[in-house]
């Protein structure tokens, strides 16, 4: 008897061995970081709450905080839509080959990012690239300079992102939809309501607890925003890609202040929590 | 079956054999080597070659991936290599680290055969921390065909001022004389900094104080602006991606200032059909000063970390690359950069005529005037960040200097 009851704990005793040193162990050395000058060589100096008040006193934070917010909330706005049109598409029974298109659009994600950028490059060129010739086709402008005009440069990192998310989350909302059950909506189509008053009153209600999920994992990966402007823009121009990721990445990295980098990465815990309650509140109202 | 006596024999071969097989492995010592650029095929083997004991063991790295890595493993006191290749403008910042091996007695009588511009980079407090292998000189890629068709003789270009006036006979016939690298960051602000070094100008001083005042950046930074705003000889484009490589394939650009590993690396692999068309002159004379200068674009530092058990090893191979005639003529002729190591510069491959832009490509590199990298990567950023809302029209080459003092005394201290 008292074998069974310790055995469970020694089974999942290296997990959280290994959990506790890989993972706990991080956070509170970086707590502590966050609270001293460090370069990650020389010699540790504690210097209270400084690193956070020279972050927040810093202007290019507040840019790279309104970028990133910015971000999040367009991004996740236009994504979300098309995936969730995605979804409803495919999950409709006029559409023949699902699974095929589900494939299809699940396949921008598994490329690899690097190629992406690459590709998407082509897109953006300005003189040759794939954007603006075809406007030039339509005959419409075509001279921008997507990834150099401070005012488009973020737009264009949305499109990319879009473009290769969209597929992956669109298969969440597609299991959701699935999920509900048919019988809903032929009592609805027996009471003579419209596609859109299904899709409105039905449709969205019962899918709540997968958009949840899908808003709140993406809102938190889009608030990791690195990859893409740190490829494509590195933060530019004028600081008009840079993110919260990034910053963080140039004082830890590049600039050889580690602790300031822990201070923005618990400023960046921080307002994914808010986020994340936010969205959870704003979702629990509408119920 | 084994008589006692026979085991007693074979136990005491198989000892010999132990003994004999781990002196033989002591004999020869592995060092490991980070770089990215391929070693493996042309300088190692030479290496090997001339020094039996040393096999060098080579991972390349993105450039930028290794100083990371790097200075992680510096962080951590080990993980890393026994040597690892930097470039130069980021040396400084690594030198502050105390993790790097001090090789100042071992190398001090090496001074003289050093370019002296140069050799100030390695130094930190007077002590020496690294040995420079390539300097990456400006020189000015162009075509000489659309010179030639614009109505511009090249050799009579002695001045910036004359470079700017070719320009804008080329633009008649819609080419523009140079990129300029946007974003800036990385590249513009080294792009930047390669026109303003080649002025003879500097950021910091030796000992790492902002330069106030500084009149020369504020003009070079009007006269960089200007290029574009005023002159329209120039136009914005990213750097080294397929629509830059479009755009000089197409004659869209007709020159392009940049370092002289460009043309091995870039110019001729890119465009082996406009063999020929391409040439190369040195950097020009800017007005008030006597003589041309040129600025470099990067440059490479062979460093040993602390951490390395391999020390005398590391800093042989090391020696032999950086102080040896056949180390920097394997550098050029591989890589394309010239060594900053004088006597290898007095070889006769530095003669040697280029066949795809038929000129002598080490010829065009003139004396360098010295420089000082402090806080490199987040002066870059911030420089980067002016030259950006300069050249959107958003404020003029006055602010775009007092921003950056105020930016660089307030979070650099300097």
């Amino acid at each position: 008897m008292w074998d069974k009851k310790v055995v469970p704990y020694i089974m999942i005793a290296p997990f959280l061995v290994f959990f506790g040193i890989f993972r706990v162990g991080p956070i509170f050395t970086s707590i502590w970081m966050s609270l001293n000058e460090w370069s990650g060589i020389t010699a540790v100096g504690f210097v209270g709450a400084k690193n956070y008040l020279t972050v927040i006193n810093d202007a290019r934070f507040w840019v790279a905080l309104k970028n990133t917010l910015f971000f999040v909330v367009v991004y996740n706005s236009i994504m979300l839509s098309f995936a969730l049109f995605i979804a409803v598409i495919i999950n409709s029974p006029l559409v023949r080959g699902g699974r095929l298109f589900r494939t299809i659009y699940f396949l921008p994600v598994c490329m690899s990012l690097v190629v992406v950028a690459f590709v998407f490059d082509l897109i953006y060129g300005r003189r040759s690239g794939l954007l603006n010739i075809f406007l030039g086709l339509l005959h419409l402008p075509h001279d921008y300079r997507w990834l150099d005009d401070p005012k488009l440069a973020m737009w264009a990192i949305i499109g990319m992102r879009v473009w290769r998310a969209s597929g992956y989350y669109s298969a969440f909302l597609f299991a959701g939809l699935k999920a509900i059950p048919i019988e809903i909506y032929d009592a609805s189509e027996m009471d003579g309501a419209s596609s859109l008053s299904t899709f409105a009153y039905i449709t969205l209600p019962l899918l709540k607890p997968m958009l949840l999920f899908v808003i709140i994992m993406s809102s938190i990966w889009s608030f990791q925003l690195f990859d893409e402007p740190w490829i494509l823009t590195k933060g530019g121009p004028s600081d008009s890609t840079l993110t919260l990721q990034i910053y963080l990445y140039q004082h830890s990295f590049l600039f050889n202040k580690l602790g300031m980098g822990a201070a923005v990465s618990y400023l960046m815990t921080l307002l994914m929590i808010l986020s994340s309650i936010l969205y959870a509140r704003i979702l629990s109202l509408k119920e | 079956m084994m008589t006692s006596k026979t085991r007693v024999v074979f136990c005491l071969v198989a000892l010999a054999c132990m003994l004999i097989g781990a002196s033989a492995a002591q004999s020869s010592v592995t060092i490991t080597l980070w770089n990215w650029m391929k070693y493996e095929e042309s300088i190692i083997p030479e290496f090997e070659q001339r020094h039996p004991g040393i096999k060098v063991q080579e991972s390349v790295l993105g450039p930028w991936d290794l100083h990371d890595k790097f200075l992680i493993s510096l962080a951590a006191g080990t993980g890393g290599p026994d040597v690892a290749e930097l470039v130069t403008r980021r040396f400084s910042s690594f030198m502050e680290t105390g993790a790097l091996t001090d090789i100042t007695d071992q190398v001090k009588g090496l001074a003289n055969d050093f370019m002296p511009s140069i050799w100030s980079m390695i130094q930190s407090k007077g002590r020496i921390y690294g040995l420079p292998m390539g300097i990456s000189p400006g020189v000015i890629w162009y075509r000489e065909d659309l010179f030639a068709e614009s109505g511009t003789r090249t050799e009579d270009m002695e001045t910036w001022e004359d470079y700017i006036d070719a320009g804008k006979k080329l633009k008649t016939g819609g080419i523009y004389l140079l990129p300029i690298f946007v974003p800036p960051g990385q590249w513009g602000g080294n792009q930047f900094t390669l026109m303003f070094h080649s002025r003879g100008g500097n950021f910091y001083t030796k000992d790492g104080k902002f330069i106030q005042d500084n009149r020369l950046l504020v003009d070079t930074l009007q006269w960089y602006v200007d290029l574009r705003r005023t002159h329209g000889v120039a136009d914005t484009i990213r750097f080294f991606t397929p629509e830059f490589w479009n755009t000089l394939k197409t004659g869209i650009f007709a020159s392009w200032p940049m370092n002289v590993a460009e043309g091995v690396w870039s110019i001729a692999p890119n465009m082996p059909e406009l063999a020929g068309k391409w040439s190369v002159m040195p950097f020009l004379r800017w007005k008030e000063r006597e003589s041309a200068t040129a600025g470099i674009w990067g440059g490479t530092v062979y460093t040993i970390p602390d951490y390395s058990q391999k020390k005398d090893a590391a800093l042989t191979f090391m020696l032999y690359e950086t102080s040896t005639t056949e180390g920097g003529v394997s550098y050029a002729k591989y890589f394309g950069d010239f060594p900053v190591y004088v006597p290898a510069q007095k070889n006769p491959f530095f003669k040697e005529v280029n066949p795809y832009f038929g000129k002598c490509l080490w010829d065009q590199v003139l004396p360098i005037p010295p420089f000082y990298y402090f806080d490199w990567a987040e002066t870059m950023q911030i420089l980067g960040r002016q030259l950006d809302e300069l050249f959107a029209g958003q404020i003029t080459a006055e602010k775009a200097y007092t921003n950056m003092a105020d930016e660089i005394r307030n979070k650099l201290g300097r």
